[in-house]
């Protein structure tokens, strides 16, 4: 008898699982704008190589684009975005950054790491926050350290690609 | 004994001379190009990593690779920013040999890592296009040409802002 009761216990709580999952993507509706305006990266008072912030911005604009996500990505001060209703504007905060060096990566494997620390979001015309995320982009083992904007850049597109 | 005088002060003469042209002309000019500049980024018609000639010319910044061509107008250039960064040298080949080398025995050829660094001046321009979008084009020049670069663009009526002059003194080896 106790085993029949575990059985059917077992069974219905099983079923339920696919129901869980599906409530909880259901909890999650995607956003729609047919347009993003990429910001400049934002340093603060965190000091960072302007190459690092340029080029964290121009490979956000290129992933973007080809996500294929939005119809229209602009950069930051096209007028041609102000016409657009439901823009949505992509900011970039450095909170930290750390340059590393690729010789000690590539002969230790383990030191030399390169680190930036981002705050991610995207907001509506009218100062809605519509993502908000904290992100860190990394080189570990190969390549130069202007590489961790790429990662950086990858993974925002992701993010962004999730919410919209 | 003149003689003598007379050799050292030619001699002297002739070593100074070529040093005080190339000092004084580098800064001048607005059509030398520099070679081997590496696009890293940020221009639209040219190929990421592509090697080709950078210069100012006709009113505009131009990198040219074999294929390609990019002007960049001296009067949208918003800002220059230099900065450096150690990269691996051999351009292709020379990842090539090191991806090779990674098989090495007993690690080996992580002495390639060592021998294969070079440092390299990062030079940032940032401009915008006619719409007002923001760009930033980033090359990588031989050590050195960056400030010379800079230079030249300011010469030739580019804006850029004395407080920060050096995007970054020196990344890591």
């Amino acid at each position: 008898m106790k085993s029949r009761k575990f059985v059917l216990i077992a069974s219905l709580s099983m079923l339920a699982i696919p129901a869980m999952v599906s409530a909880q993507t259901a909890a999650k509706p995607k956003l729609s704008a047919s347009a993003i305006q990429i910001a400049m990266v934002e340093a603060g008072d965190i000091q960072i190589p302007a190459e690092f912030r340029f080029a964290v911005y121009e490979r956000l604009v290129e992933r973007v684009r080809a996500s294929g996500t939005f119809q229209k990505v602009y950069r930051t001060g096209d007028h041609a975005a102000d016409a657009v209703t439901d823009l949505v504007t992509l900011h970039t905060k450095v909170e930290g950054f750390k340059e590393g060096s690729q010789t000690k990566r590539e002969l230790t494997t383990v030191f030399g790491a390169t680190k930036v620390d981002v705050a991610a979001s995207v907001t509506a015309r009218d100062g809605r926050v519509l993502m908000d995320q904290k992100i860190t982009g990394r080189v570990r083992f190969f390549g130069e350290n202007l590489g961790v904007t790429n990662d950086l850049a990858k993974r925002i597109t992701k993010l962004v690609g999730e919410t919209f | 004994m003149k003689l003598t005088t007379t050799l050292i002060v030619a001699l002297g003469a002739a070593s100074l001379a070529p040093a005080q042209t190339a000092t004084s002309s580098s800064p001048g000019t607005t059509t030398a190009a520099n070679p081997n500049v590496r696009h890293v980024i940020g221009l639209d018609t040219i190929q990421r990593n592509a090697t080709g000639k950078l210069m100012v010319q006709d009113g505009a910044l131009q990198f040219t690779t074999g294929k390609a061509e990019n002007k960049i107008a001296i009067s949208a250039i918003d800002d220059i920013f230099i900065g450096t960064e150690t990269t691996q040298s051999g351009g292709k080949t020379g990842t090539a040999v090191k991806t090779a080398a990674i098989a090495a025995p007993y690690g080996s050829g992580k002495a390639l890592t060592i021998m294969m660094r070079t440092k390299v001046d990062i030079l940032t321009v940032a401009f915008h296009d006619p719409d007002g979008a923001v760009h930033g084009a980033i090359f990588a020049l031989p050590i050195g040409q960056a400030e010379q670069m800079r230079s030249q663009l300011m010469q030739a009526g580019a804006h850029a802002s004395l407080s920060e002059e050096k995007a970054s003194d020196g990344s890591k080896p």
